[in-house]
């Protein structure tokens, strides 16, 4: 049996704590959270406050994570490792100290701070060293297991089952054609927005452009329907084939901007560097008002998620 | 926009509601000697620039928000980064503090117009990697920023309430079309996929939580297991199909301007309820009666408290994660928070005043039957309480 996505990512993150000599880590970031512990919880928009949602310790291999219940929690992290929903920062501080390796911890890594949490951590582990650790998480989430590729493909299956149904709903207005996406990515397998449906029409053409979560990871689809005149998705195809381990991230040209930006568990950064196999790359060529995107993965010949070679305009 | 009367479509002074809302915000940094304030999180940015919240996954929001700076002692609230275009705000480019350039840029702006500052006058409500690498602000010494986002937003003004209203009503409106199509059979996907388009067609694209469908067990004990020991809700996990006689749990939120709506029912799938379910929603509702009827300007949260235990055979009907009520506005929920962990003592101290906005959740549980929960908004007048909704059926539960 192969190993499960979880734990692959959890011994990932374990082996970067040992790189970095980090004692614990303490995360509040959504997607750095179900990465290193793979518990999911109800989706939620927006920017969240930065508070103590999983606490990786290197020491005893263990994630604990903030949940009252055990569905959604990998069966391997016991239920002794769960502290439940807290209003009360006593309450929560006993619960965390109560976390075997967190008080004498040495270095101390954590993506992010508010001024409630520092106070929290210089009582709980006193002696420790703040360390800065978002970075050793976007480094580690930067190449995909097959496992989390499968997974934004299937969450780019949804996106385009969402562009199916407003191709088909099309004339409409623009309002009512997100409507209808929504709808139909949900009913596909989605109910968990990237970013907002992008459904524009102007000059006789409409730009699609949707994003959906599938178990955390994305999927994306962007379309230009109603004519391509300029031949932007000759560029978009050459920009998604450059995509190859070694080489830096396809540029934009004349007249045509390409952007690209790393994918996974949401949105990640932009690609700084050279290409890496098993990245996976949003990459989206706009010309005018037209725009295409798709999510590619990285490798020597750069494999489209959605498959195939269709980037034409009608989808 | 009316150019007529200034308002939005839904009616709303979105120019009245940023002037006042930033002047409570200004006169709470005097009130706690706090000079300037640095916000990060996407819904305080909002409240002080009127800068648009859209309803993105984290990872998206993270990459595309902007920074608030206001300072007591100006007129108009920094932004940088995001879109000032229309906000009565001074703009400074820059982009997300979530990346090592944007913090840079930030720490610049900082320099520039905080510079006179010395960090406790300052207070921030959170650090990005980026901006603990930049070490502007600094995170030793700043002060909280949240106790002054709490103080300010806890009493709601007119238009605040009127945006939590629209937001209400919209959410409402098309749950009446999602509740038909509850059956044996369909699956939560199919009454999320409605309720999503529903509230597009009715002018809201900002569902600001995944919707809730979630079938209920009728006992703790066919779990899932709970830290607390009592019933798990919210999980929002899987994809269930319901089955006859479920008892499903619904739960959604949408925004207005920012504004959350909040709404909870319990439905019954494919047939009436049984009399001990409908027993359920009767003492459901001796429950929301005792506690409307105890609220007024000058109760605490204890009293409301008691008065909901009392109504309930002396047990506390709500979900001891949760609480018997929460506030809304710029969350989805925020203080006055009646009856959480905080516990009793502060209950107690916390005094209901008009303008606050209180979601009451009350749930009755019969271990072996099942549970009913909703939710009624609600706003504390001079005198006493108005709803904020519109008065959305319990169906299929009578009102007796």
């Amino acid at each position: 049996m192969s190993t499960p996505l979880h734990v692959e990512r959890r011994d990932r993150v374990l082996s970067a704590m040992a790189g970095a000599d980090l004692d614990v880590l303490v995360l509040g970031e959504q997607a750095n959270v179900v990465y290193a512990s793979g518990h999911h919880r109800l989706w939620t928009a927006g920017t969240r406050p930065h508070a103590p949602t999983c606490i990786v310790v290197r020491r005893t291999g263990a994630t604990h994570v903030l949940s009252t219940w055990d569905e959604g929690v990998p069966d391997d992290v016991p239920f002794e490792h769960l502290f439940g929903i807290t209003w009360n920062p006593e309450v929560m501080g006993a619960a965390l100290a109560a976390i075997p390796g967190l008080s004498d911890a040495r270095r101390l890594g954590v993506d992010g701070m508010t001024a409630g949490f520092l106070r929290a951590v210089e009582r709980l582990a006193a002696g420790a060293e703040l360390v800065v650790a978002d970075e050793l998480l976007a480094d580690a989430r930067r190449t995909k297991f097959a496992a989390e590729v499968d997974l934004m493909r299937a969450a780019c299956g949804v996106a385009a089952a969402g562009l199916d149904a407003v191709v088909a709903a099309l004339p409409t207005p623009d309002a009512a054609a997100a409507a209808v996406a929504v709808d139909a990515m949900a009913r596909a397998g989605s109910t968990k927005p990237v970013g907002e449906p992008l459904v524009r029409t102007a000059d006789g053409s409409t730009v699609v452009d949707l994003g959906v979560l599938v178990e955390g990871y994305e999927g994306g689809i962007g379309r230009t329907l109603g004519g391509d005149p300029e031949g932007t998705a000759d560029v978009h195809r050459q920009a998604l084939a450059a995509c190859r381990p070694g080489t830096v991230a396809p540029g934009s040209g004349s007249g045509v901007t390409v952007e690209v930006r790393g994918a996974g568990l949401g949105a990640e950064r932009p690609v700084v560097g050279t290409l890496e196999a098993g990245m996976v790359l949003s990459v989206t060529t706009t010309a005018g008002s037209h725009r295409w995107r798709d999510l590619v993965l990285v490798a020597d010949e750069p494999r489209p998620l959605l498959g195939g070679d269709d980037v034409d305009g009608e989808g | 926009m009316d150019p007529a009367t200034g308002t939005d479509a839904h009616g709303i002074d979105v120019g009245r509601l940023r002037a006042e809302r930033l002047q409570r915000l200004r006169g709470t940094m005097a009130a706690q000697g706090i000079a300037a304030l640095v916000l990060t999180h996407a819904p305080h940015v909002g409240y002080a620039t009127g800068h648009r919240v859209p309803a993105s996954d984290g990872s998206v929001a993270n990459f595309q928000r902007p920074v608030a700076i206001v300072r007591a002692d100006e007129d108009r609230p920094h932004l940088v980064g995001g879109e000032p275009d229309g906000l009565d705000v001074v703009a400074h480019p820059g982009s997300t503090p979530d990346h090592d350039e944007g913090a840079r840029a930030l720490a610049s702006v900082l320099e520039e117009v905080l510079g006179d500052l010395s960090p406790g006058q300052v207070a921030v409500d959170g650090w990005t990697g980026p901006m603990l690498r930049s070490g502007t602000p600094p995170l030793a010494g700043s002060a909280d920023a949240r106790p002054v986002l709490g103080a300010a937003t806890i009493s709601k003004t007119a238009d605040e309430l009127a945006c939590i209203s629209a937001a209400q009503r919209i959410n409402e409106e098309a749950m009446l079309d999602v509740g038909t199509e509850l059956a044996p059979g369909t699956r939560r996907s199919d009454l999320a996929a409605t309720f999503l388009r529903r509230t597009r067609e009715l002018g809201v694209d900002t569902s600001m939580i995944d919707p809730i469908f979630q079938p209920m067990p009728r006992a703790i004990s066919d779990g899932p297991r709970t830290t607390t020991g009592d019933v798990a809700f919210p999980t929002g996990l899987g994809d269930p199909a319901y089955r006859e006689g479920d008892l499903v749990w619904v739960d959604s939120g949408i925004t207005v301007n920012g504004y959350a709506s909040d709404f909870g029912r319990t439905w019954v799938c494919g047939r009436d309820p049984s009399a001990a379910e409908q027993e359920l929603f009767d003492r459901w509702r001796a429950v929301i009666d005792a506690v409307l009827d105890a609220l007024r300007p000058g109760v605490t949260s204890g009293d409301l408290c008691r008065a909901a235990a009392a109504a309930n055979g002396g047990e506390r009907p709500w979900l001891p994660h949760f609480y018997l009520a929460h506030g809304i506005g710029i969350e989805s929920a925020e203080m006055p928070l009646i009856g959480t962990d905080l516990g009793e003592a502060f209950d107690d101290a916390f005094v209901l005043a008009p303008g606050m906005v209180v979601v009451l959740e009350p749930v009755v549980w019969m271990d072996g039957v099942g549970g009913y929960r909703a939710e009624e908004v609600v706003a504390v007048t001079d005198d006493g309480w108005r709803a904020l909704g519109g008065e959305h059926p319990y169906d299929p539960f009578v009102v007796r």
